[in-house]
């Protein structure tokens, strides 16, 4: 039997942990991965005994973002199945926002794409210092907007359009300067630092958790109503289907630069 | 001639250049500056070819904000007047936000007010550790109106109400602390820095980045015609205040101003 794409593992405190499981492709994500994520995420939010839910990677990487051999199948697929495809993707990151327990992130490695969504999406994030970001998806000829409203809360407007215009990569120490990072620690010393965090939020009631974390979406308006998704997730599902989508994902592929580069003229 | 205010050179690459070009006035915003650069991103608007924009600037500084001769010019509008060149900067500075392509602001000096509106609405910004910024209208018996949309969405409210209403300075590295800039880099690194990012966004699709940065900015709340129009009708009414002509003559005067209230 393959291994499981996602693992799940509740401890006696009520602690869940969620861990990314394809470590042959960095846990980049495919179809499996968010369907997944939704059915776990459903099932974490209507068990009593789950307090609060950590994610992490298994690997050598916390999240290489979509696995881009899966995308090149999405673009050839119908319109509409295309589109459910991208509504998925915006509603794994929007549910995982709206998640009503706390969320911890535990970064290491590569985080890239969808990764970047997922860990703003997070409520509190800790990364090691050997944690690499980057919002690499216009570099593919495809989007990044089902996260763009979890990425701006994180680190604001001004960093989303740096940072997704250019696909540069930045390191924890930038990611922590902008927000998107709560802590930075040496690598291996993820749960050491988690352990305290986790412990401080098993103090709190479960009720006034649920209801502080309710309060500050409503308050600073984080959450994404059905009519932005849906927006949001068409225009994704479209883009992919662009040719230069195709001949971004191709030059992915053919390991060769895409048609656009001129070359670094220098 | 008014052509020379502003410079636009685009390479073989798709890599345009705007660069404000009145040294010896400090870059300064003058009625026919604001002219110059709406002319020059509405053309670069127009053009498929652009990948990315750079602003820049000659000279000791990046832009001094307002300049001098137009603020004399000012002080004797009507409101409608007021009004209506309020609108045209505020115009100008939405020419900036919404060029299709990415955009970046390489800060190689100082820059107050209004020049903190353009470094503000571009996507990304470069500056050099020596430079100085202030957000100095409150000085003057004004308020930062038509860049505020900008400087907030960049700085963030808690920092815009620090630095909106204290006028104070503060260097480089304070505005990458806030967000202002992206980065902070010696100033004979200016150069490497930009070009190194140009080289980023040249390995990225044309289209992806033209609707990546659309969705970015309906993502996070579009300015509105409603907002800039809010915008150039406060400023109007503040500087046909007696407070505002107060603030403007003592300047012009190069007095200290008296605020109503004062002992």
């Amino acid at each position: 039997m393959a291994e499981p794409v996602l693992l799940c593992e509740t401890d006696a405190r009520g602690v869940a942990t969620l861990t990314f499981n394809r470590p042959e492709v960095n846990n980049a994500y495919n179809g499996d991965v968010i369907l997944g994520l939704i059915e776990t995420f459903g099932r974490l939010a209507g068990d009593g005994a789950v307090r609060l839910v950590v994610l992490r990677g298994n690997g050598r990487h916390f999240q290489a973002g979509a696995d881009l051999k899966w995308l090149l199948q999405a673009a050839t697929l119908t319109p509409e199945e295309n589109l459910q495809i991208s509504r998925n993707t915006t509603n794994a990151v929007r549910g995982l926002n709206a998640f009503p327990k706390p969320t911890i992130a535990l970064v290491h490695g590569g985080c890239f794409g969808g990764g970047t969504g997922i860990v703003a999406a997070c409520d509190i994030v800790i990364a090691s210092d050997d944690a690499i970001f980057s919002i690499t998806e216009a570099r593919w000829g495809v989007m990044a907007g089902p996260i763009f409203p979890q990425l701006i809360a994180a680190i604001g407007e001004h960093n989303v359009r740096r940072y997704a215009l250019t696909c540069e990569r930045f390191g924890a120490a930038r990611a922590r300067e902008m927000g998107l990072v709560d802590e930075v620690c040496a690598p291996g010393e993820l749960d050491a630092v988690a352990g305290p965090v986790i412990e401080a939020i098993l103090g709190g009631g479960p009720a006034a958790l649920r209801e502080t974390k309710r309060l500050i979406a409503d308050v600073a308006k984080l959450a994404v109503d059905d009519a932005a998704a849906e927006a949001l997730a068409v225009q994704h599902a479209l883009k992919r289907q662009t040719a230069e989508a195709a001949e971004g994902l191709r030059s992915f592929v053919e390991k060769r630069s895409p048609s656009w580069y001129p070359g670094s003229g220098r | 001639m008014a052509e020379d205010l502003v410079l636009t050179e685009v390479d073989a690459r798709g890599v345009a250049t705007v660069t404000l070009n009145r040294a010896e006035a400090h870059n300064a915003l003058s009625h026919d500056v604001v002219g110059a650069l709406r002319a020059a991103f509405d053309a670069l608007a127009a053009r498929e070819d652009v990948r990315v924009a750079i602003l820049a600037a000659r000279g000791k500084s990046f832009s001094a904000g307002a300049d001098l001769k137009w603020m004399r010019r000012v002080a004797e509008f009507s409101l409608a007047e007021n009004r209506a060149d309020a609108l045209r900067i505020a115009g100008m500075f939405d020419a900036l936000n919404t060029l299709p392509m990415p955009t970046i602001a390489k800060v190689h000096g100082s820059a107050f007010a209004g020049g903190i509106g353009l470094i503000a609405a571009c996507d990304i910004a470069v500056g050099a550790a020596h430079a100085l910024f202030a957000i100095t209208e409150v000085k003057l018996g004004l308020i930062p109106a038509m860049i505020s949309p900008y400087v907030t969405a960049a700085i963030g409210p808690k920092a815009a109400r620090r630095y909106c209403q204290t006028a104070e300075r503060f260097d480089a590295v304070e505005a990458k602390r806030i967000g202002l800039l992206h980065e902070v880099v010696g100033a004979e690194e200016l150069d490497d820095a930009v070009a190194r990012i140009v080289g980023e966004i040249l390995k990225s699709a044309p289209e992806s980045l033209r609707a990546c940065k659309t969705l970015i900015r309906e993502t996070a709340g579009p300015v509105s015609e409603a907002l800039r129009e809010e915008t150039a009708s406060r400023i109007a009414a503040i500087r046909a205040s007696d407070e505002g002509k107060e603030g403007l003559t003592a300047f012009l005067e190069k007095r200290k101003p008296v605020w109503t209230g004062e002992g």
